[in-house]
């Protein structure tokens, strides 16, 4: 069920409002196989779902699924109409979640996004109502138009998984995925985010103009909001965590994790960076590669993996001078990192 | 600003090449003793006396030209450094040489420092310079001294070593320095400065330390039962527009861009939207200044308008 | 800064100096020099000690107050040391000879010895236990000065290795340097080794400069009481000429006595009896023969009659002898220094025309042939010098010789004459022989062509058979065996001349021994000992004539040693089982590397394979290029031959990154498809290259794709600016 805008508090599907949300059953065992397959599969479904209304975005597509199998929070950095709303929304649909939608611009307040307690006359108590970041996949419509108040809100809820309001903590779904789009910087009026902020969100993607032929076809009723009203779901927000679950216990060797490693620290001696990828950035690194290597059916994480994951992963992060992007640099920093072959 | 070639930034020559330091103890004290030994040896009864000085000068040479080529076969390189500095405060900069030498930075200056470790192999040594200037630095200029293998006579060499970036060094903002709330120790809200909002109440949300008490929404605030205050819109802010023009004179210069930057620091903590306008060698720059931090560099990288510019007033 | 500014702080101590091991190298350092002084006689053994303990204390107690030194130490160390001085130059005073630096050398090494023990009290900084290693090497050259043998080398070793040790631990607290030294050790000590050796090679062998100073002493002032003068050592005993049980030979002959028998068979020992410093070498002459009996030489009025006693002291002034002569101008004075290494006979050894004898004895016996004996007994360690006028005339200058020529300033009186051409029978086939060698010549021409005939006659041997009884021994070695030793040959010399009508006469000595150009002393063994031919040359006196030896004409330099040195080494070393160990040692370390290196596994043949493959047709892995990547560009390159590369390629990267052993099945697979890979490669690199030889290549095998980490196909991106 989607919300419209911040304005209204409007109480949304999952779970009774006025209570904190139970958390989800966690499994205490181990994930085995089973799991894993399970988990393979889901990918690729969510994979095939995404495809179809997104067509032609293959690294967009991917970002998604990897976001969604590893658990971090996507940006999606884009202009609008390009698809961004439709592909959370199949996201969300696909993962059997809801999806709850945030329009930013300058006036949002914090409380639009966590929610609000309101002075409930009859009772004479005040009542919590969850903002639409309480909702399993979050879309947050050009992020950098907020203003900073709200955006270290919602931020920090992301980061903490709980929202506290007079004193008392809300938890926030597990699994969570927010989901935010922001436009392309350069544009007056807007709120650009600082690296600390920015290094929240696991990965970033763009979608892109779309090519002719898929132009023409979105335009001849194929892909798009039409797919997207036929898409059923592939998996409920249980087989969502479990797939979480078992994307970390996907195989990574001390190779892989150093290669990794190596491949974040080179960013931060790399010329033209002004500040390089955290270590809270080599972290996510290899639970997306993990991700990806679920997506590509296997299960175990290979120097592809990273360096497939690389760049949504680690681009955003980089604060670069003068005319080098954080997509040049990484492609300098993969080519000159030595791969664990043997 | 980087020099090339053979001077240092304070006039000293710059040697490539190995050379000793203080030679003039060891060697005069050396040669006045094998003197007086050769003296003794013809004079004395046994020819033992010649071997066993022929024993010390071979000590004494070895000790004397061996560290000439230690360090001639040093290295050094950065492994990290930071990219943003202020003027006369200490920036550490990691090299990494190949040996156990004492590394002396010339320029920027700073103290020195021995490598400590085992006689072999590489080792991190954290270097400590303080750049007397604003500008941007590639490389730092670093003696790099061996005595080895007796500790009788220091031969350096000076290396250039670029850093890992390039480091931007601000000026120190000079004047007003109650601008600067990093250090601001007072307590209370006395000089915070919560950007004053005007225009219509949109809602009312709870009090945060730096409000103007003019904003407090009482009949709220005793509904609750603490203290709440009015939501107002968000002007639009025109950006505040600061023009440096710095004089040729180096000195001069560097003080009327510390006080470039006191004045940048203020506007930016206040909240304001800045464009700085500065002169730069490809021309003249008009671009907004996000942090203290963007401010420094563009500080730092500023420059004397060429000959021929037309005067521009005001600071 | 000005001067007075400059020395100050030059002067400034520096910071403590915590390093214990600077501390501990420098203190042996010391223990070392002052155990080489008293070893060489110059500290008594109270000092010796009493230095050692005082270094220690001292160095201990700076040690602890290292960081904050008692002010007190300072003004008490320098009375101590003023102190010093003033007994030091009282000492001196007293009891110091002019003209003996022994003298003044025992109170200098005790007074280093007490200036070093203060300062150690006073070593907070690293400069001050610098000066203290400084002082050690002071104390080192001064136990050098007296030491003439090569044991001193010991000493000397430690004390390098002390200083050594000590300078490197000095530098490590400079530079914090952590960790053992031992590296550093090595090499500073091969460097070292290296340097000295080549300035040893370098530099001329030390020359001593004897004219300053004539050293002598004597250990024993045992009056000589044997009726004819001449003792074995012993003051009682006198000189016998052969002893079954000798001490320095096996049944040869103790030394040097009043007669020499021919007959007695020689085996002298290696060790060293005496040492001398010379200027240049030259044979140290002992004795002389003139009366031959056919089995034995003897001296006329060797038994003590007919002796000049000289009196009053060191220096003798030696007369110059009846038959020999007032030398002839042009000639050079030899100093000649010696040492006695074991007790001996009370000869007083020199070189021809002695001069002046430096001996600490009461009287000297003057024989009229020049020997001079000592009247008390010399045991090891007695030192004389003799001087000595050189009177070796050149061939020119003997040719020209004969008797009865201008101004015969020298010459022999008959009964001198009648004595050295004595001869105990005529020697008929003797003097034929001599005539038919060298008859009709000239006096010098005589004697070199005998000379000549011997070398060419004479086989030399120590090992020959004892001479029977009754023989003549002359007879017996012309013309019978031709083999014998220095006095055969000498003596037949001799004999021979004497036939012609050359007096002539046989003369016992030394020969100069062995060069050590580390002491700058000749190191004269026993076997050393020779005889030779004297014979008279009219104006010329006695020139000496040796068929036997070669001596050299100066002191060899210490390359010269050094390389004969080398050569006797490595002639005598075993090359070949030195060399077959080097080899063996060579290939059990190959084996043992080959051994330890791991037996490539399937994956790492695969990956080899590849990446051969790849060198042939396109550019070689990038640095970022995964196996994958790689191999998919590989595949797209060899085309429809290729198409097991990335399926293999995916199996090595399972078995890597997963963890998983694949199957058989698939790692035969993958093995085969890389190696047929690399298989197609060569062939169509050789194509190729072929082709590229014939025409333009117009396209070569080269990849798709830029090398590179796998890149999705870039989409194309909003431009800036546009909402």
């Amino acid at each position: 069920m989607t919300i419209g805008s911040g304005r209204a508090t409007i109480a949304i599907g999952t779970g009774s409002p006025s209570a904190p949300q139970p958390k989800p059953a966690r499994a205490t065992a181990a994930p085995s196989p089973a799991d894993l397959h399970a988990a393979m599969a889901l990918a690729v479904d969510l994979r095939n779902a995404l495809a179809s209304v997104l067509l032609g975005s293959d690294d967009a597509v991917t970002a998604a699924v990897v976001a969604a199998l590893s658990g971090s929070h996507l940006l999606i950095e884009d202009v609008p109409g390009v698809g961004k709303t439709v592909l959370a929304r199949a996201l969300a649909t696909a993962l059997g979640a809801g999806l709850a939608r945030i329009q930013g611009h300058p006036d949002l307040l914090p409380s639009d996004v966590t929610g609000v307690s309101v002075f409930a006359q009859d009772t004479g108590s005040w009542e919590f109502r969850p903002g639409p970041v309480f909702a399993p996949v979050v879309l947050l419509d050009e992020l950098n138009r907020t203003p900073p108040r709200t955006q270290s809100a919602l931020l920090e809820a992301m980061e903490e998984g709980q929202v506290s309001v007079d004193g008392t903590s809300w938890p926030l779904p597990r699994p969570h995925l927010v989901v935010a789009t922001q436009n392309p910087v350069g544009q007056l009026g807007t709120y650009p985010l600082v690296e600390s902020q920015l290094d929240r969100f696991g990965l970033s993607t763009t979608i892109g103009y779309p090519d002719v032929e898929v132009e023409q076809r979105l335009v001849l009723h194929d892909g798009g909001r039409d797919a997207l009203a036929a898409l059923t779901p592939a998996g409920s927000p249980a087989t969502w965590a479990a797939a979480i679950e078992a994307t970390s216990a996907v195989t990574v060797t001390p190779a892989v994790a150093a290669y990794a490693v190596a491949v974040v620290r080179a960013t931060r001696t790399a010329a033209a960076v002004r500040l390089g990828a955290s270590p809270r950035a080599a972290i996510a690194l290899i639970r997306c590669a993990q991700a990806h290597a679920v997506l590509d059916q296997r299960a175990y994480a290979t120097p592809d993996d990273v360096q497939g994951v690389a760049v949504a992963c680690l681009a955003h992060r980089l604060v670069v001078d003068g005319t080098a992007t954080g997509r040049t640099v990484l492609d300098e920093v993969l080519a000159a990192t030595p791969v664990p072959v043997l | 600003m980087s020099r090339p070639g053979r001077r240092l930034p304070d006039g000293r020559r710059m040697h490539p090449h190995v050379h000793p330091q203080a030679l003039f103890g060891p060697m005069v004290g050396s040669i006045a003793g094998l003197v007086a030994w050769a003296g003794i040896s013809r004079s004395s009864g046994s020819g033992w006396v010649q071997t066993v000085g022929v024993l010390v000068a071979a000590v004494l040479a070895t000790g004397l030209i061996t560290p000439a080529l230690v360090a001639a076969r040093a290295r050094v390189w950065c492994v990290a450094s930071p990219a943003d500095a202020v003027a006369g405060s200490p920036v550490t900069v990691v090299v990494t040489t190949t040996g156990p030498f004492r590394l002396r930075p010339l320029s920027p200056p700073g103290a020195p420092v021995t490598a400590a470790g085992p006689a072999r192999g590489g080792r991190p040594v954290d270097l400590e310079v303080v750049p007397p200037l604003r500008g941007v630095i590639d490389e730092l200029v670093v003696s790099v001294d061996s005595a080895a293998p007796f500790g009788l006579l220091w031969w350096g060499r000076h290396h250039r070593v670029p850093l890992a970036r390039p480091l931007h060094v601000a000026p120190r903002a000079s004047g007003d320095t109650e601008q600067d709330t990093r250090h601001d120790d007072r307590p209370g809200d006395v000089g915070r400065d919560v950007p004053a909002p005007s225009g219509t109440a949109r809602s009312v949300r709870a009090y945060q330390p730096g409000d103007r008490p003019s904003t407090v929404h009482w009949p709220q605030s005793a509904h609750v039962g603490s203290l709440m205050v009015r939501e107002a819109e968000h002007p639009t802010d025109e950006p505040v527009v600061v023009d440096v023009v710095l004089p040729d004179d180096l000195l001069a210069a560097e003080r009327r861009a510390g006080e470039a930057m006191a004045t940048l620091v203020a506007l930016l903590h206040r909240g304001e939207r800045v464009v700085l306008v500065t002169d730069e060698p490809e021309g003249r720059i008009t671009a907004p200044v996000t942090d203290s931090v963007d401010a420094g560099r563009r500080l730092a990288r500023a420059v004397a308008p060429p000959v021929g510019t037309p005067h521009r007033g005001g600071p | 800064m000005n001067l007075w500014q400059r020395v100050v702080d030059a002067n400034r101590p520096g910071p403590p100096e915590h390093s214990l091991r600077f501390r501990a190298a420098t203190t042996a350092a010391v223990a070392v020099a002052v155990a080489a002084c008293h070893a060489q006689g110059e500290l008594s053994t109270p000092v010796a000690v009493g230095t050692l303990v005082a270094t220690l204390a001292g160095n201990v107690l700076s040690y602890r107050t290292r960081q904050r030194p008692w002010p007190v130490v300072k003004p008490l160390l320098a009375v101590c040391v003023l102190g010093g001085f003033a007994w030091f130059l009282l000492t001196v005073n007293r009891t110091a000879t002019p003209g003996d630096v022994a003298s003044v050398e025992a109170p200098l090494a005790t007074l280093f010895c007490w200036v070093l023990a203060t300062h150690a009290f006073d070593v907070p900084s690293r400069r001050d236990v610098a000066y203290s290693l400084a002082g050690s090497a002071a104390l080192v050259a001064l136990a050098a000065a007296q030491s003439v043998d090569a044991g001193f080398a010991l000493f000397v070793a430690l004390w390098v290795l002390c200083v050594l040790v000590a300078l490197v631990s000095m530098w490590q607290s400079m530079a914090s340097v952590t960790g053992a030294p031992w590296g550093l050790l090595g090499g500073s000590v091969a460097t070292t080794a290296a340097v000295a050796l080549g300035l040893l090679v370098v530099l001329p062998a030390p020359q001593v400069a004897t004219s300053l100073v004539f050293p002598s002493s004597s250990t024993g002032d045992a009056p000589v009481t044997s009726p004819s003068h001449l003792t074995d050592g012993n003051p009682t005993t006198p000189a016998r000429s052969a002893a079954p049980s000798g001490r320095l030979g096996v049944g040869g002959y103790l030394g040097f006595a009043r007669s020499l028998d021919t007959a007695d068979r020689v085996a002298l020992g290696n060790q060293v009896v005496l040492r001398v410093r010379a200027s240049r070498p030259g044979y140290w002459v002992g004795q002389t023969y003139d009366t031959w009996s056919g089995r034995s030489w003897s001296e006329t009025g060797g038994n003590g009659s007919r002796l000049r006693v000289l009196t009053g002291g060191s220096p003798y002034a030696i007369p110059v002898a009846g038959d020999a002569q007032a030398p002839l101008a042009a000639n050079t004075t030899d100093v000649d220094t010696f040492y006695l290494a074991e007790s001996g006979p009370n000869l007083v050894f020199h070189t021809e025309n002695a001069s002046r004898v430096y001996l600490d004895t009461p009287r000297l016996f003057l024989s009229a042939d020049g020997t001079i004996v000592s009247s008390s007994s010399m045991a090891a360690g007695t030192v004389y010098t003799v001087v000595s006028e050189d009177n070796t005339a050149t061939p020119a200058q003997l040719r020209s010789a004969s008797p009865g020529g201008p101004e015969p300033v020298t010459s022999l009186t008959a009964a001198q004459e009648a004595r050295y051409l004595q001869l105990p029978h005529p020697y008929r086939r003797v003097s034929a022989l001599a005539h038919r060698i060298a008859g009709g010549r000239d006096r010098y021409d005589a004697v070199v062509s005998l000379e000549r005939w011997m070398g060419t006659h004479i086989h030399y041997s120590t090992n020959i058979p004892p001479l029977p009884a009754g023989v003549d021994a002359v007879d017996s070695f012309l013309f019978r065996t031709r083999v014998g030793y220095c006095e055969q040959i000498s003596t037949a010399l001799t004999v021979m001349l004497r036939t012609l009508g050359i007096p002539a006469r046989e003369a016992v000595g030394y020969v100069p021994g062995s060069y050590n150009p580390v002491t700058d002393l000749y190191d004269v063994r026993a076997k050393d000992a020779h005889a030779w031919v004297q014979v008279w040359f009219p104006g010329y006196g006695w020139q000496s004539f040796d068929p036997t030896a070669r001596v050299p004409l100066a002191n060899p330099s210490p390359g010269a040693v050094l390389a004969t040195g080398l050569d006797h080494l490595a002639g005598r070393l075993p090359w070949v089982p030195i060399g077959g160990a080097l080899v063996a040692t060579g290939v059990v370390l190959a084996a043992v590397r080959l051994a330890r290196r791991r037996p490539p596994t399937w994956a790492h043949r695969v990956v080899h394979d590849l990446e051969r493959a790849g060198q042939r047709v396109l550019a070689p892995r990038a640095t970022g290029e995964t196996l994958v990547a790689y191999a998919d560009r590989l595949a797209e390159a060899l085309g429809p031959p290729g198409a097991g590369v990335p399926a293999a390629a995916r199996s090595v990267e399972r078995s890597v990154f997963g963890g998983e052993t694949p199957r058989p099945a698939e790692v035969a697979a993958a093995t085969a498809a890389a190696r047929s890979a690399r298989r197609v490669a060569a062939r169509s690199a050789r194509q190729g290259a072929a082709r590229a030889a014939r025409q333009a290549p117009a396209h070569g095998l080269s990849g798709g794709r830029a090398p590179g980490p796998r890149r999705r196909r870039p989409r194309r991106r909003p431009e800036d600016g546009t909402a």
